[in-house]
């Protein structure tokens, strides 16, 4: 069955209604980049996949866990605080401003979750850091403080701490936009390995070079509606839809950005080289 | 100014010290009590259960709208009749009045800076499954305290300030005994004097946990 099963997605904020109703489902392993333009409701999508948003309809469905069901006579029920935590444990989230705790170092910012969440023991947790922290290529970065980070370093940072606690999905929203353009491909580079490790990736980015070579699915939305979905080279390539053309045409008139991850490919690829196989806790790094 | 009499001080010093171990008391005991009344009063302000946000709302306005004598008055006249608290001693009133009235202020101060923390800290707290309780203790209240402690130190000058009208109510702490040796040697400028000098060393020195505190707690650049 699909990790995650969204159906009737409905919110709205007072009388504004955002999402109008969105259906979609997301295989284990698949990578989907939620494309469109800004206030179509992008980030409100992404938010109610882990509850961060309350929906007003419908049903959302991750790893066999109901969060929400809206009930017959349109009341909706939610998972009960507990139950939240728990579904959250596993789905790890990458916010457009980082979020990162300013008051601790980077290894701190990795660990505190595990330990708190997870019980897991500080020894373990902190080596556990120190691997991802390594694997997104900032091994020598553990004891920085946030503000002493770049950009693109703190992002980074934000990716392996949402890692760290071993989720089965990663909700990434325009992980790259607050961050000075040549340094989005470090950020991006990353993402890219953990698409390849299997991570399974809910992507809302502006970056179509990154839907066009790492996604499996596009996922088109406008107006809080989802106007086109499939495969990525289909809806990138060919969109069936005037809107979604308008849209690509709209966006690819800014610089491609192959070019900029390959550049940062070059400085970086050694650091994540060194623990390639440890991205998402998955053993097959091929 | 040759009929001064300055060593009228060194001769009322012991005195004078015994007045400002009790102002130091009161001080700190109704700053304690301030803190942490007033930081369960902002959390309540804050929390999702609507009677407690009304509970507090109500303290705070009330106890700002009071002047702290009239607090002070009711701690001292009318707690004290109260049937669980007929132990307080008049000292033990003075430094209820003073915490009770201090505890309105605290609480807003400490709100204003729990609600200056971004709240993109609490998603990602809450996005990580973490517990309110655990990522308010971890997160939330440690880069809150860099935003409260320059307001909360000159609300506590103040404090410290306000226990001079504990006099009302019969405590002969620093301005206390102040006021009774200048009745009984008639130098009230130069026992005034010294008092002032007194309140302006006290004061001066909560500078130095302020430093220290804002140390503590700066973002590391
Ligand atoms: N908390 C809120 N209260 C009221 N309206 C909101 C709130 N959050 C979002 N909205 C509105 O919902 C609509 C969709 O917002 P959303 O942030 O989901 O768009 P988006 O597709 O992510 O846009 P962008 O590309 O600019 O990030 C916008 O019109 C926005 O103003
Ligand atoms: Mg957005």
């Amino acid at each position: 069955m699909a990790l995650v099963n969204v159906s009737g997605l409905r919110k709205s904020f007072g009388k504004t209604d955002v999402l109008k109703g969105v259906d979609f489902q997301v295989e284990r392993g698949e990578v989907i980049s939620i494309i469109g333009p800004s206030g179509s409701g992008k980030t409100t999508m992404l938010r109610c996949v882990n509850l961060l948003e309350r929906p007003t309809g419908g049903r959302i469905e991750v790893d066999s866990r109901v969060l929400c069901e809206e009930q017959a006579n349109g009341s909706m029920t939610f998972a009960d605080k507990a139950a939240i935590r728990e579904a959250r444990e596993h789905i790890g989230m990458v916010f457009q401003r980082f979020n990162l705790f300013p008051h601790m170092t980077a290894v701190e910012n990795v660990i505190e979750a595990p330990i708190a969440v997870k019980n897991v023991p500080k020894p373990e947790a902190t080596a556990r850091a120190h691997e991802l922290l390594e694997a997104v290529g900032l091994g020598h970065k553990g004891d920085s403080y946030p503000m002493q980070l770049s950009g693109g370093q703190q992002q980074r940072v934000a990716i392996a701490r949402a890692l760290a606690m071993d989720p089965t999905l990663m909700l990434f929203d325009e992980v790259t936009s607050a961050v000075d353009p040549e340094l989005a491909g470090e950020i991006l580079l990353v993402m890219k390995r953990l698409a390849e490790q299997g991570m399974t990736m809910l992507v809302v980015t502006h970056e179509m070079g990154f839907a066009a070579e790492v996604a499996d699915r596009v996922l088109f939305i406008d107006h809080g509606r989802i106007v086109e979905q499939g495969p990525a080279a289909d809806v990138l390539q060919n969109p069936s839809h005037e809107r979604t053309k308008a849209f690509l045409h709209a966006v690819l008139d800014r610089a491609p950005m192959e070019a900029e991850v390959e550049e940062a490919a070059e400085g970086l690829v050694d650091d994540l080289l060194v623990r390639p196989e440890r991205i998402g806790g998955d053993d097959d790094g091929s | 100014m040759s009929d001064w009499d300055w060593p009228v001080v060194g001769r009322s010093w012991d005195l004078l010290m015994e007045g400002t171990k009790l102002t130091l008391q009161l001080f700190a005991v109704s700053l304690i009590l301030a803190t942490l009344l007033g930081l369960i009063l902002a959390l309540m302000r804050m929390s999702s259960i609507s009677p407690l946000r009304f509970i507090s709302a109500g303290y705070v306005w009330v106890f700002r709208g009071i002047p702290v004598f009239v607090t002070l008055l009711f701690a001292f006249f009318v707690a004290r009749d109260l049937p669980g608290l007929s132990w307080l001693t008049p000292i033990q009133a003075g430094m209820l009045g003073l915490g009770v009235d201090a505890a309105a202020y605290k609480a807003e101060i400490i709100r204003a800076g729990l609600l200056s923390v971004d709240p993109g800290q609490h998603e990602a707290s809450e996005a990580l499954g973490m517990t309110k309780r655990h990522y308010m203790r971890r997160i939330i209240v440690p880069q809150s305290i860099r935003v409260i402690v320059p307001t909360y130190m000159s609300n506590s000058i103040l404090l410290l300030k306000a226990t001079s009208v504990a006099v009302g109510i019969g405590l002969v702490e620093l301005t206390g005994i102040t006021r009774q040796l200048s009745n009984s040697t008639f130098r009230p400028v130069e026992l005034f004097t010294a008092a002032a000098v007194i309140y302006l060393v006290l004061t001066t020195l909560l500078v130095v946990p302020q430093e220290y505190l804002e140390r503590r707690f700066a973002l590391k650049t």
